[in-house]
């Protein structure tokens, strides 16, 4: 009898422990998970706690129309998920809130899973028919069912927030049916190389735009008089200039998208551009427009949008300052002119250098103009005794100043109003640093102790450095990668980069930069029949990522025809010879792991491309899924709490790991 | 000192320049104004004459004349851009009154890069520049009836900053009958 009690709880101690182990430590009281339905995707969102919850379907999938960027969208090459693909551009329309009623929530019941189907193609940018992988990532507000979310205040109470993220799915896509999306209209004197250039520009115009409006729409409104960006280019924050400055992206925004914009190349002025405010909404586009890039400071996207918004129907701006100098300097001084500036306006949608659009809730107690400091370049300068210069920068990983003649101070804040100093710094020679720990932006100021000249250097925030394996022609190398591993290769002088994957698979990229930016051949095939990828090396030096899709033992050899026929002339010289099939025996002892890669192989390998990769992401999906429906056994779980506390902790690390973004 | 003009009756277009002219508040000063196209200007004494107009027939409302004179002991450069210094007018620098009522602006504005030394116009102390404002870049001018025109806004800058000038006090007149 007491045997088989014993044995009895050892049983539910077990069974509880799996399946509950998520619920009790999931950080995630709710989860997404999604399905592929036919050419749209299948939004699944679980209420994994064991009381009814009331989520707020506002910026969520839960609304008719979708009104937040919350899908990662990317077409897929071969079949499988573009590890180095952009996400689909969002078309989704962003609204501006009041305060949400009781309607606006979605009652969950506990452990049920609300489910809605998402044409992608409506919502996001989709060029093409064809196969994208989709990831949701976004946020829940909700609040326990029957508490109602306001207080008198108008305060928010009761709410909490949860950031939700699902694995990735392959789901089967129809282009967009959007076709004229921020397409320009007519064209007046443009060759046809100029009228694609204009098309493309446009489309760039109405990306800043959109990223700027969402920027200010989204800003919490008790963060919109600390906020950095909005401070350096149209000044003191006041509702009614803010809400002037919304609706300018807003006019603009609609405009590019419904409406077009007429544009004439017959300009042949040494400026930018212009327009005659009286007659919307040609844009007349003359030298410095050809001449300037797409994106960046006075760039051409910048120089659309700033046209666009001298329209009275747009934003009635005009030219009372030029450039970055000038514009901040309206800001300070004369801000209801800086909200009607036009650079203004194309400043802070350019956001180049970049600044933060919020710095928490802070009240500036006096506006002062910080001038933005760029990244990894030094800004020499001048400061008189006494007086001090005062800069900002976002994204700086520390700070360095160089007094060349004379003597200054370094004091870096983390707020506006430069009261919560960040660090007193400390010299280095004849350079004072101050590290900055990870703050997204920082306040700098160098005060003259005497009068001085020195330089000012913005350290970014290191990127991992790509520790890159130098490939040697025709010289065959084995290796095993991890599944969603990177190794890094550069070669110089091949013709052809050949990936053998002997056991799983491994992808090949090939870029045409050091920083790996510039993707100029995929080649990540699967098939039953050959596991050989090969890319066409067309620039002199490449550089090389092999991914691991799936855990892999592969070779590499970049492939050099010339010098193979040259060396082959050369008797002295050794030659191996390139072997693509079999791969040779690499002088250094690669450790496989014969177990895992023994079990690939042994895998059934299916012709249906669909089966192999579903299957491989409900094995990557274990943690996210096994949520589903077990809201009613929390009692016993808690019961079992102190038994199963190190077992959890392992599974939980383990599913973080693969629900990782 | 104090100018007089006269009526001046044309056949088919009127010029009726009402005012008079600058009065120099101090003797070392950028002065700019306005004047109509065909008066004469005697830069030695600054007083301006009326000219037969009639006889020569050659007065176009469409233009209008805008001087700038360096009266100051050291030469200036400066920046022509959104002044009436341009060939094509790019900003809203005049008031126009058509029957008495103001007329908005309908010329165009232009996003520039930053200037260079080239950009500048230089003028030597004691120098006068005079250029031709065509009004119809930026102002409709085109209906028959009254018009006023007043230089309202002259923004000039040199590469450090804002100079100061003196705008003279002239409001020109005209008739178009056509």
């Amino acid at each position: 009898m007491i045997n088989s009690l014993n044995q009895f709880a050892i049983y539910t101690i077990v069974f509880f422990t799996i399946v509950l182990s998520p619920l009790a430590f999931s950080a995630e009281e709710l989860s997404v998970s999604l399905e592929s339905d036919s050419n749209s995707v299948l939004f699944n969102l679980t209420n994994n706690t064991d009381e009814d919850l009331s989520v707020l379907v506002w910026e969520t999938p839960l609304e008719p129309e979708l009104s937040q960027d919350v899908f990662d969208v990317v077409a897929s090459v071969h079949g499988k998920p573009y590890r180095y693909g952009r996400r689909a551009q969002y078309l989704g329309r962003l609204f501006k809130r009041a305060q949400p009623q009781w309607r606006n929530y979605w009652l969950i019941k506990a452990g049920e899973t609300v489910t809605r189907n998402i044409d992608i193609s409506q919502f996001y940018r989709l060029d093409a028919d064809g196969r994208y992988s989709v990831r949701f990532v976004g946020e829940f507000n909700f609040l326990p069912a029957g508490l109602t979310a306001r207080m008198a205040t108008g305060a928010r109470v009761n709410e909490q927030t949860v950031q939700v993220s699902s694995e990735q799915v392959m789901v089967n896509l129809q282009a967009s049916k959007l076709v004229a999306r921020a397409r320009a209209g007519e064209f007046e004197s443009c060759t046809a190389s100029q009228q694609s250039e204009i098309e493309d520009d446009f489309n760039a115009s109405e990306d800043i735009t959109r990223e700027a409006l969402a920027a200010l729409q989204g800003l919490p409104e008790n963060e919109r008089p600390g906020s950095p960006r909005y401070l350096q280019w149209f000044g003191l924050f006041e509702p009614t200039r803010y809400s002037r400055v919304v609706a300018t992206y807003q006019n603009a925004l609609a405009r590019m998208d419904d409406g077009a914009v007429d544009f004439n190349c017959g300009c042949n002025e040494e400026v930018f551009a212009f327009v005659f405010p009286s007659r919307p909404f040609e844009v007349f586009l003359c030298n410095v427009y050809w001449r300037v890039n797409q994106t960046g400071t006075d760039s051409r996207a910048g120089t659309i949008l700033h046209e666009l918004s001298h329209f009275p129907q747009i934003g009635d701006t005009s030219d009372f300052a030029y450039g970055q100098t000038v514009a901040s300097g309206l800001a300070r001084t004369n801000p209801d002119n800086a909200v009607i500036n036009a650079d203004s306006i194309e400043y802070f949608a350019e956001n180049t250098p970049f600044i933060e659009i919020s710095a928490g809730e802070t009240t500036p107690l006096q506006l002062v103009e910080y001038t933005p400091l760029p990244l990894a370049t030094a800004v020499s300068a001048d400061v008189v005794e006494g007086e001090s210069l005062i800069y900002q920068v976002s994204g700086a990983d520390f700070i360095e100043l160089t007094t060349i003649d004379g003597d200054t101070d370094l004091f870096v804040y983390s707020t506006p109003n430069r009261e919560d100093q960040l660090c007193v710094s400390e010299s280095v020679g004849s350079a004072e640093v101050c590290e900055l720990s990870g703050l997204s932006t920082a306040y700098i100021e160098v005060v003259g102790i005497e009068d001085s000249s020195f330089d000012l250097l913005a350290v970014p925030v290191e990127t991992p450095e790509l520790v890159s394996e130098e490939l040697i022609l025709n010289e065959t190398l084995s290796f095993t990668i991890e599944q969603d591993g990177e190794q890094f290769f550069t070669v110089s002088g091949a013709n052809r980069i050949v990936l053998n994957s002997l056991s799983g698979d491994a992808d090949l990229y090939l870029f045409s930069d050091p920083a790996r930016r510039n993707l100029i051949c995929v080649a990540n095939a699967f098939s039953s029949e050959s596991v050989l990828d090969a890319c066409e090396a067309s620039l002199d030096t490449v550089y090389v990522i092999v991914y691991g899709y799936r855990r892999s033992d592969y070779t590499i050899v970049a492939e050099s025809f010339d010098s193979t026929i040259a060396e082959l002339s050369d008797d002295s010289v050794d030659i191996p010879v390139v072997v693509t099939e079999q791969p040779l025996v690499s002088p250094e002892p690669v450790s496989v792991d014969t177990d895992s890669s023994v079990a690939e192989l042994d895998e059934p390998v299916a012709t249906n491309e669909d089966e192999l990769v579903s299957g491989d992401n409900t094995g990557d999906s274990g943690g996210g899924s096994s949520g589903d429906g077990s809201g009613g056994g929390a009692g016993a779980g808690l019961w079992l709490f102190s038994i199963s506390f190190l077992l959890l902790i392992f599974r939980r690390r383990k599913m973080v790991n693969l629900g990782a973004r | 000192m104090l100018i007089s003009m006269g009526l001046l009756m044309l056949s088919a277009c009127d010029v009726v320049p009402n005012e008079v002219s600058a009065k120099q508040t101090s003797p070392s000063q950028l002065v700019a104004g306005i004047l109509p196209v065909d008066v004469a200007i005697n830069t030695s004494t600054t007083e301006a004459e009326t000219t037969t107009a009639a006889a020569k027939g050659t007065q176009r409302t469409n233009e209008i004349l805008f001087y700038l004179e360096n009266n100051t002991s050291r030469p200036i450069s400066v920046l022509p851009w959104n002044t009436p210094m341009e060939k094509f007018l790019s900003a809203d620098l005049f008031s126009v009154t058509f029957e008495g009522k103001q007329l908005p602006y309908t010329g165009r504005v232009v996003k520039r890069a930053a200037p260079e030394a080239k950009d500048y116009i230089n003028l030597a102390a004691g120098e006068r520049l005079e250029s031709l404002v065509m009004l119809s870049q930026g102002y409709d001018i085109s209906q028959p009836g009254e018009y006023k025109v007043v230089l309202e806004s002259l923004s000039l800058q040199d590469s450090s900053g804002v100079l100061d000038v003196v705008i003279a006090d002239t409001t020109l007149s005209f008739t178009n009958t056509w």
